[in-house]
Parts: C-alpha cells; sequence; structure tokens
C-alpha cells in the first residue's frame, strides 16, 4: 500500500511543471558552476605553484635568515573540493592594501550555496501544496474514505517527495561529477569520493528537512496559498536571515573588543608604559646601588665612563654592577609588560572565542548554517581547517627556528664575529612547509555536530508534521 | 441619455488595497518586512556605533602619515564595502602598512552576506514584491471576478494600471513608513550625525529600492498574465527570482575571473615580500662592502628600487583588477539584483567604485608625503578624502544602473499590458 | 446477512462542532442493500456532516455509525472497506490519465490486480469517452470528473456507496446518466446513501427520501408514499415551516 501511495507521489509530481521548472534549472545550474569552479581551481593550482616556483627562485639567489621569513609564510595551497565548495577562504587578506572585494559584495556560488538555497526552496515548493492541496482537490477525502492509515498516506508523501526531489538533483550531480572526472588536471582520491558522499548524505538531510518541513507547514493549513505563504515567510528567516544576523546579534550579547584596539592596547602596554616602567625601576634600582658605590652619584657621560672603566678598576667595578642593575630593571619591566600583554592577549582571544562560538551556536539555529558548517568542515573550507592549518604553520615554524638554530651555530663556529642574520646561505636543505589534509575521521567528526542538530530538526519536524497531519481536518 | 462617467482608476486602486489588507498573504509580509527592518537597523546601527568608537582609537594625530577614514553612517543601510574603506592606512618609506581597522576576530561574519537595508531589499522585499504580483490577474480569473470587472465598461489597460498601483501602495506605503520610522530612530541618537547630503543620498537609496521592488511587481503581474494557474505563475517567478537574485551576481563574478588574469592578492603580496626583502638584503651587503660609507645613497637608491617596482605592481594590478570588476560589473548587470545593489551602494558611499577611488587617493597620499618622509621629517600632511558627490556616482554608473532599473520596469510593464490585453478571460 | 439488515445505521447520532453549532441532531437512519436514500435539506442542514461521520472524517459527539454493523469510531479502518465514496467536484490528480487516477484509488481499495482492460470496461460503463481514458484529468470536464469519480466507487465495489452532492453543477444529460449508474449499482444490492439538492432526482431515484433541517431528519417518505404526494411542496412547506421540537 504505502507503494502504491509513494508512486503516486513522484508520478504525480513527475509530470508537473514545478518539476520540470526545477529539473531545468538544476541541471543547467549545477554543472555550469561545477565546471567554472573546476576551472578556477586549475587556475589556482596553476597560481600555487607559480607561486611557490617564485619562492624557490628567490631562496635559491637570496636566502639569509633575516627577514626570509616573510618571504617563506606558508600559504594555504588549492584544495581539490574548491570544485565544489569554497566555504570561507583563507586567500581572503584583509591586511593588505590590495584586498579583493568583490566576494563581499556577491559571494562565490557553490553546491554549498545551489543546496542550501536552491534546493531547500526547491523542496518547499515541491511540498507546500502536500496536504492542502490535496485538500482542495478533493483527493484527500477520497483517499481517506478508504482503508487506509494517515500514516501511511503523510509516510508516502513524505518519501514519495524526498524521491521525486532526489531525481533532479542525483541527475544534475552526476552531470557536475562527470566535469571533475574528465578534467584531467583534478585528481580526486579515494577519500575525496568518500568526503563527498558524506557531503551529499548531508545534503540530502538537509533537503528532506525542508521537505518534511513544507509538509508540516501545509498540513497546518486548509488552502495551498496560504500554505505557501507561511512556506516562504519561514524559508527567509531561516535561510536568508537567520545566519546572517546571528554574528550581529552575538556581537551585541557578547561583545569582543576589535583587533585594532587590541593592537593599540599591546602598543601601548609594550612601548609607552613599558618605558616608563623601565625608568621607574631603573631609578629605583640605582638609587640602591648610588648608596652601595657613592662614586656612581657623579654624573658622567657614556664615554668619560668607558675611559675610567679602562683605568680604574674599581669603578669597573661599580660601573659593571650599575649595567648589571639597570639591565635586571628593563628585563624586569619587560617582563611585568610583556605579561600584561600576554594576559589582555588572552582575554582577547577568550572574549574573541566566545563570541565566534555564541554566533556558531545562534546561527545553528538555521539548518542553512548547519549544513554550511558541515559542508566546509568535511571539505576543508571552514573554520576548522584555518585551525588545523594555523597548527600545521605552527608545527612548522618551531622545526624551522631549529634549522635556523643549527645553521646559524655552524656559521658562528666558523666565524664567531658572522653577521649570521645578513649572511647570504644556503638553504635548499632547509625544510619546506608541506599542507597536509585532516584526515577525514577528524574532518567527519568536526562535521558531526552540525549534522546531529539537523538530525535533531528533521525529527522534531517529522513528529510535527506527522501530529498535524493525524489532527488534520479532512472536510 | 447622459453619457456615464467611465470607471475611475482609483476605485481599482481602493479595491486593490482593501483586499490587500484583509490578506493573510499581506499580514506575513508586513510582519517580515517590519520585523526585519527593524532589526537589521538596529543591529547595523549598533555596529556602526561599535566602529566609530574604534575609529576614535585610530584615528591619525596630527601630524601622522595616516590615512583612515570615519565610518560612514550610511553604512547602516549600505555596508557595502565600509569596513574595507575604514581600515587604517600606514604610509612609511616602505610602502603602506594597513591594518584590519574596525573588524572583529569573529569568523563567523564571513559565512554570511551583511543583513543591511540593501539584502533585505535585494532579497526579501523582491520576493516580496512577486508575492503581491504573482496571482493579480490568474487568481481573478480562477474566481471569475476578472470576467465580471470586464463586463463593466472599463478597459484592459485601467484594470492593470489600477492594479500596479494597488499593489504598489499596498506594498511601499508600509515599507516607506517603516525605512523612515527606523531612519528618524537613528537620527535622534546625536552620535550619528547625517551630514545634509547624506539625508539626500538617503532619500535616493530609498528611490532606488523603490524602483526595485516596483520592477518585481511588474514582472509578477507579467508572469501571471501568462499562465493560466496561480501556482504555475509561482514556480515561474521563483524560478527568475533565485536566478537574478542568487545564481547570475554570484556566477558572474566567477566567470569574469576565466576572463580576465587577475593574480591573487596573495600571490601579489608574496612579491611585494620578496622585492623588498631582497633590496634590503642587498643594501645591507652593499653598505658592508663600503664599510659604511656612503650608504645613504645606497639606502635610498635600494628604497627607490623598492617603490618603483612595488608602484610598478601595484599598477599593474589595479589595471587588471579593474578591468574585472568593469568586465563582472557588465556580466552581472544581466540582473537587476546587481544593479541594483551597485547603484544603491555606489549612493551611499560604500561601493565598489568608491573604494578603488579612495585606494587612488591614498596611493596619491602617499606619494605626496614619502619625499617628506624620506627627508626625515616627522610631520606629514593630513589625509583628506571627500566622498563622491551624487551627481558624479550618478554620472559613473549610477545613473546607468538606475535607468536599468527604469527600463525593466517598463519594459516588464509593458509585456505585462500585451499579455493581460491577450489574456484569455474565459 | 440477511436483507433486511441495514448496511449503513446511524444511532442517535449529533455532531456539535467545536465552534457550538449543533449540526446534527440525535439522527437515526439507516440503508438497506438494493436501497437509494436520498436526504435532501438546504446549505448547513447537516447532509454532509452525516456523511463526514460515516467516514470518521469527524468524531461524533454522540451515537454511533455502522458500516455492515461495524462501529465507525472504533475501527474506521475496517469500516472503511465496506463503503466507497463520491464527493462534490471532485478533482482528481490533474497530472494522472484517467486510468492513472482509477487504478491509483483501486489500489487504495484493495483492488491490486487488474489489468488495463478491466479499469476501461469500468470506464466504458460510466460511458466515459474512449479517447479520455488515457488523457490527463486535468483537460477533463467537471461531468468527465464525476463520471470517473462514481467509477472510483464502482471497482472498489463495497456494499455500501456515499454519495455528497454527486451531480451538483452537471448538466442535465451527464445528471441522467449519473443516476442510470446509481440505478445498476442500487440493482447490484448496494446501499447507497446519498446527499443532494435536487428534489427531482432524488424523487427519481430515491427508494427513501428524508428532508434535513438545521441538523434534524424533520421527515421521511418511501418511494410508494411519494406517488402520492407532491415531494416539492412538502419540501417547502418544511423549509418554511418552525422545526418540530423533539
Amino acid at each position: 500500500m504505502l507503494g502504491t501511495l509513494i508512486k503516486k507521489e513522484i508520478l504525480n509530481s513527475v509530470f508537473s511543471f514545478r518539476f520540470v521548472v526545477i529539473f531545468a534549472l538544476l541541471l543547467v545550474v549545477v554543472p555550469v558552476t561545477i565546471f567554472i569552479l573546476t576551472n578556477d581551481y586549475v587556475r589556482k593550482v596553476d597560481e600555487y605553484s607559480f607561486r611557490q616556483n617564485g619562492i624557490e627562485n628567490y631562496l635559491k639567489n637570496y636566502a639569509h635568515f633575516n627577514r626570509i621569513m616573510n618571504v617563506i609564510m606558508p600559504s594555504q595551497p588549492p584544495i581539490p573540493f574548491y570544485s565544489i565548495v569554497r566555504g570561507i577562504s583563507s586567500d581572503v587578506n584583509i591586511a593588505k592594501f590590495d584586498d579583493d572585494p568583490l566576494p563581499a559584495v556577491f559571494p562565490l556560488l557553490d553546491l554549498v550555496f545551489i543546496v542550501g538555497i536552491l534546493l531547500s526552496l526547491a523542496a518547499l515548493i515541491f511540498s507546500y501544496d502536500a496536504v492542502s492541496g490535496e485538500k482542495e482537490d478533493g483527493t484527500l477525502k477520497l483517499m481517506m474514505s478508504n482503508c487506509l492509515a494517515r500514516s501511511k498516506i503523510i509516510l508516502g508523501k513524505i518519501i514519495g517527495g524526498t524521491l521525486t526531489l532526489l531525481i533532479p538533483f542525483v541527475l544534475s550531480m552526476i552531470l557536475g561529477l562527470f566535469v571533475i572526472l574528465l578534467n584531467s588536471r583534478v585528481a580526486w582520491t579515494g577519500t575525496n569520493w568518500a568526503t563527498l558522499a558524506f557531503l551529499l548524505l548531508g545534503a540530502v538531510i538537509y533537503v528532506f528537512l525542508f521537505l518534511v518541513l513544507g509538509v508540516f507547514i501545509s498540513a497546518r493549513h486548509h488552502s495551498s496559498s496560504a500554505s505557501i505563504m507561511t512556506s516562504l515567510f519561514v524559508w527567509v528567516l531561516l535561510i536568508l536571515v537567520v545566519p546572517n544576523l546571528s554574528p550581529y546579534l552575538a556581537s551585541l550579547i557578547s561583545p569582543a573588543p576589535s583587533q585594532i584596539k587590541m593592537e593599540r592596547e599591546v602598543s601601548r602596554l609594550t612601548d609607552v608604559e613599558r618605558d616608563d616602567l623601565g625608568r621607574k625601576l631603573q631609578d629605583e634600582r640605582l638609587r640602591e646601588i648610588v648608596k652601595k658605590y657613592p662614586v656612581l652619584a657623579e654624573r658622567f657621560s657614556e664615554a668619560e665612563a668607558k675611559a675610567r672603566v679602562e683605568k680604574d678598576p674599581a669603578f669597573r667595578e661599580a660601573y659593571q654592577a650599575r649595567t648589571k642593575e639597570v639591565d635586571a630593571a628593563w628585563s624586569e619591566a619587560n617582563r611585568i609588560q610583556n605579561k600584561k600583554r600576554d594576559d589582555l592577549q588572552e582575554e582577547f582571544n577568550r572574549k574573541v572565542g566566545a563570541q565566534t562560538r555564541l554566533s556558531r551556536g545562534l546561527s545553528m539555529s538555521s539548518p542553512l548554517s548547519d549544513f554550511t558548517y558541515m559542508a566546509t568542515d568535511l571539505t576543508s573550507t571552514g573554520i576548522m581547517n584555518l585551525r588545523h592549518f594555523e597548527q600545521i604553520r605552527s608545527g612548522w615554524e618551531h622545526t624551522y627556528w631549529d634549522y635556523v638554530q643549527g645553521r646559524t651555530t655552524a656559521l658562528q663556529k666558523q666565524n664567531p664575529a658572522v653577521d649570521w642574520s645578513n649572511t647570504p646561505v644556503d638553504v635548499s636543505d632547509m625544510p619546506r612547509f608541506q599542507y597536509k589534509e585532516e584526515a577525514l575521521a577528524a574532518r567527519a567528526k568536526g562535521a558531526l555536530w552540525p549534522f546531529a542538530i539537523l538530525m535533531l530538526m528533521n525529527l522534531i519536524v517529522f513528529s510535527a508534521a506527522y501530529i498535524s497531519f493525524v489532527k488534520y481536518d479532512v472536510r | 441619455m447622459p453619457r456615464r462617467k467611465p470607471v475611475p482608476l482609483w476605485t481599482i486602486v481602493r479595491k486593490e488595497i482593501i483586499a490587500n489588507l484583509l490578506s493573510y498573504k499581506f499580514f506575513i509580509v508586513i510582519l517580515l518586512t517590519t520585523l526585519l527592518l527593524f532589526t537589521s537597523f538596529f543591529v547595523l546601527y549598533k555596529d556602526y556605533k561599535g566602529r566609530l568608537a574604534d575609529y576614535e582609537l585610530v584615528r591619525a594625530k596630527p601630524g601622522e602619515p595616516i590615512a583612515v577614514l570615519p565610518p560612514n553612517p550610511l553604512s547602516i543601510f549600505a555596508k557595502g564595502l565600509d569596513e574595507a574603506m575604514t581600515r587604517s592606512f600606514e604610509v612609511s618609506r616602505i610602502g603602506i602598512a594597513v591594518f584590519a581597522g574596525q573588524k572583529s576576530g569573529n569568523i563567523i561574519f564571513a559565512y554570511f552576506p551583511t543583513p543591511d537595508f540593501v539584502y533585505i531589499v535585494k532579497v526579501v522585499l523582491s520576493l516580496v514584491a512577486l508575492l503581491f504580483g504573482f496571482d493579480q490577474i490568474s487568481r481573478e480569473k480562477e474566481s471569475g471576478v476578472l470576467r465580471l470587472m470586464l463586463s463593466n465598461s472599463v478597459s484592459r489597460a485601467k484594470i492593470l494600471a489600477g492594479k500596479w498601483l494597488g499593489n504598489f501602495l499596498s506594498l511601499s506605503v508600509p515599507f516607506l513608513l517603516v525605512t523612515l520610522l527606523g531612519f528618524a530612530l537613528i537620527n535622534l541618537d546625536p552620535g550619528v550625525s547625517f551630514p545634509a547630503s547624506s539625508i539626500g543620498r538617503f532619500f535616493l537609496l530609498v528611490l532606488t529600492a523603490l524602483i526595485y521592488i516596483a520592477l518585481f511587481l511588474s514582472l509578477g503581474i507579467f508572469v501571471s498574465a501568462l499562465t493560466r494557474r496561480a501556482a504555475s505563475s509561482l514556480v515561474i517567478l521563483l524560478l527568475i527570482w533565485t536566478v537574478s537574485v542568487f545564481v547570475v551576481p554570484n556566477l558572474g563574478t566567477l566567470v569574469s575571473r576565466q576572463m580576465v588574469d587577475v593574480p591573487s592578492v596573495k600571490s601579489l603580496s608574496e612579491k611585494q615580500d620578496q622585492v623588498w626583502t631582497r633590496e634590503v638584503l642587498e643594501l645591507i651587503m652593499e653598505s658592508r662592502a663600503k664599510n659604511g660609507r656612503g650608504t645613504g645613497d645606497i639606502a635610498k637608491n635600494h628604497f627607490d628600487a623598492i617603490n618603483r617596482e612595488l608602484n610598478q605592481m601595484e599598477e599593474d594590478y589595479r589595471n587588471k583588477f579593474d578591468r574585472l570588476v568593469r568586465l563582472s560589473k557588465n556580466i552581472n548587470r544581466l540582473s537587476p539584483a546587481a544593479s541594483f545593489v551597485y547603484a544603491s551602494t555606489e549612493l551611499a558611499g560604500t561601493g565598489i567604485g568608491e573604494e578603488s577611488r579612495l585606494k587612488e587617493n591614498v596611493l596619491r597620499y602617499k606619494d605626496s608625503v614619502l619625499p617628506n618622509l624620506e627627508r626625515g621629517e616627522k610631520q606629514a600632511a593630513a589625509f583628506a578624502y571627500r566622498y563622491r558627490s551624487v551627481g558624479q556616482v550618478l554620472a559613473q554608473g549610477g545613473l546607468f544602473d538606475l535607468t536599468w532599473l527604469v527600463f525593466f520596469n517598463i519594459l516588464f510593464f509593458a509585456l505585462g499590458y500585451v499579455a493581460f490585453v491577450r489574456y484569455d478571460v474565459r | 446477512m440477511t436483507k433486511q439488515n441495514p448496511i449503513l445505521r446511524a444511532e442517535d447520532l449529533s455532531k456539535r462542532y467545536e465552534d457550538g453549532v449543533l449540526a446534527l441532531d440525535h439522527l437515526n437512519l439507516d440503508v438497506r442493500p438494493g436501497e437509494v436514500y436520498c436526504l435532501l435539506g438546504a446549505n448547513g442542514a447537516g447532509k454532509t456532516t452525516t456523511i463526514n461521520l460515516f467516514l470518521n472524517f469527524i468524531p461524533p459527539t454522540t451515537g454511533t455509525c455502522y458500516i455492515q454493523g461495524i462501529d465507525v469510531t472504533k475501527d474506521p479502518l475496517e469500516a472503511k472497506k465496506y463503503v466507497s465514496f463520491v464527493s462534490e467536484n471532485v478533482m482528481l490528480y490533474g497530472n494522472f490519465t484517467a486510468r492513472q487516477n482509477l487504478e491509483f484509488f483501486a489500489k487504495l481499495g484493495g483492488k491490486t490486480n487488474l489489468i488495463k482492460e478491466q479499469y476501461y470496461q469500468v470506464m466504458r460503463r460510466v460511458s466515459l469517452q474512449e479517447k479520455a481514458f488515457e488523457q490527463r484529468v486535468k483537460t477533463f470536464s467537471k461531468g468527465m470528473r464525476q463520471k470517473l469519480g462514481i467509477s472510483i466507487a464502482i471497482i472498489k465495489d463495497a456494499p455500501a456507496v456515499l454519495l455528497d452532492e454527486p451531480t451538483a453543477g452537471l448538466d442535465p444529460k451527464a445528471a441522467e446518466e449519473f443516476l442510470e449508474i446509481l440505478g445498476e449499482l442500487k440493482n447490484e444490492g448496494k446501499a447507497i446513501l446519498m446527499s443532494t439538492h435536487d428534489i427531482f432526482r432524488a424523487k427519481e431515484i430515491g427508494d427513501r427520501v428524508g428532508i434535513m433541517k438545521e441538523g434534524r431528519l424533520v421527515m421521511e417518505r418511501t418511494r410508494e408514499e411519494l406517488q402520492y404526494e407532491d415531494l416539492v411542496k412538502i419540501y417547502i412547506d418544511y423549509m418554511k415551516s418552525e422545526p418540530l421540537t423533539a
């Protein structure tokens, strides 16, 4: 019986106008987007290797240990998933004069966008009149005049609707994946395909949620024109409003200072305030030392002092003691101020972290955000990858500094007076930065939370749809 | 026999408005619009205040060679690139150092577009306008009212005009009220001062929004006059809406990147780092070889070389980037949503054109203060930037976008008229 | 089951809606096999409510409906096996052909293994044009849809048939054809309960005719009684008069 109902849903939708329209849209948009994104990815790969060559060339000719760090700053290589998901790009570099403002005006189109916006809308278009429409057409009464449980009708509707919606999505995805397969420059590994499978599973769950939501809304209304209004209202709120407002709301609830404020504060602590403190500590210590070495009470210039140190051993002792005190005073000042700076930094990081978590949490009330986080974290294009990148970057930095230390001690052994930082060196044996994608298991673990929330939402909406339909007044 | 007076247009307009006021659709739509606009105004007003407070911290002290703009109060309505424009550009001998400025470390901001007035109009109000238009003809046909109306001596043109006007009024009046109320409330805060010209710009912005909304209403009526059933008309309209609001502008930028070969920012900054690291190294080597004699000249030579090469790269990049912007603008203009975004952000002074002009000015400023810095003078002239006047904005593309929007309006209305005249009312 | 046992039976049936309206007031009614019972009455008299109660679309406030002796409220699914339903102005699935619609509802009615020809036979029986069999229903006229609706009821072959204003909006020829089919069903021994506005056809087809007013059955006549009485006059008289207080 359920099979009959599902078959009816599918057949009835497949011959409908909306199905044709959505099919056509997806069949064009998905492959075209993947095609363009793949080309863009290939360009990124080319540019990346060109940039790496530039760096290698530079290292061959001008390597030295002073400012080389600026040149070999690690950067994120293009990820094969750029063919389908763009995520938050770590390339955006607002700290440089030349930035690229275009993505800020119009975000890039990718699979997350297509699934998140187009498919969720398509799901609602398919299901907004699932119940109210059949009521209007009188077929609901006719169905219910048979020996047929309501639960079967609603299950048939939901399953049939999902299968119908999957037809255009799967077909257009297959076309799109052909674009990736046929491009010889894009070589996906088994793990990549496994990731894609997870991603598609998430997409299906996401689309299913909206389909059930549409059924739920239609089971709350008695006319399809009212249920489309409510559906679109809910859709606009969930998709276009909640995610966008969340970070702004979070910044109101849990404020964090801006970066520039932080920078100013740090430079004040380690600059002006440190100098004041250093001078104060120095004066205190010098007052003490003068008591011990009265000779230091005299005023003398740096040059005079140097001359006297040469001649007068007693003065030398006093002067050395004084230098020691001065050094101690300044290192004390540095220690105190650096501690303050670190505390401040920690406080800042804590606040920003709290705000970020709150934004993420608030936005997760929208399925779109959940899907976005899930998709970007799965494909190494989200926050998790930024963290992961930072981790391997700092790991590399440690090995780099070890390497530099080893090389400079070797240089100093050869010639103690060498200006090691500005001497050309051969760095062909320098450890190069290697980006390694996070393991699939770790990525999947990161995507678990948003996935779980999507599942929970599904459960809630499904129960709501079920209850509403069981109570639906079919008259 | 006295001639019967023709049915006045106002009768039809009034009927439309009253029919709307009583509908569930109207209730939902007004709820949505009011809620969204007020939330958006509040949230972005707070955001502006925060950035203004930060600006007070970073603003250039007299004599500092720093170019930093205060946040633009109109960014409350059209944020555009205001965050990029209010970064602090600090000029030194080795170029322009940029500080991220009034930007938070919260990465979630990067995920979703800013929910400002422009966004809400672009996405939500266009949808709302379609919802007002989608069943205008087909619903009345289905319920038989259309035949009843046409059985009187009233022309189809008048019915269409009445419908358009009635729906436009029932849509735009609440929208205008909410917007103006929001604007007035923000004006109550003495901390936010809109200069006189800003108020003019704001009203132009609202006007642009109205033209944009009207366009979607006309489109809705047009498609409704093409289809027999309201449901089909809605599906077609939602298709057009998603394509023009989401697909075309977002894909257009990508497509134009395929055609114009612009290096990435990362690649540019890597090259710049290489140039000046190399020059500094050579400077040190050479001055060491000369035992410290004549280092001033050597330094000057190398700094000049850095500046020369960096400027060259900069110019090259800017040229290519301008080409990219022009191309992507023209591709995106296929969609009225893009035209609307361009027109409104440029009017507010937060658009791509304004940002690139600001950067040119910063570069010019750098060239003007650089000699002072080289002479070791501590004092530099202050940076001053005047936003383009409304006239300039209109001349540099704004008027084109507005005309383009008006053209879409006329086109859709005319098509709607033709379709309605040929509509089979049976 | 003897011929005397009613297939459709309403006992002391009342329905009060949430808004307080008493739509049905202690109705007692039965329909036997091979009998057509017509419910007449103005809009809101309680005819459709009666049918809705028989189909368990709404729960009764008091009383019980029995179909084939099964309490509809207690075991609705079992009861619905023995009833088919023709509703007023059903749109059906516009994207399906006539045959597909018929097939779908036949399956819901438990007839799963029918072949195409059997569907065609039923459609021929309700005199739907041959060329319409494989046409999308959205192109159908009201009369054609109603014919398809009754073929759905025929194919289920249930002992009871409920019809809610089946002839509303049909042209005279279509209505005549419709009643012919109803007559055939009656001859097959079905118990038929039909609500209608159409006094003439009620008199023509009905073995018994009941007039409802404000939720009550105010009059009942058999075919024999009606031969000597003017139903129109009775109807109008009852509509004018105050309802009897029971």
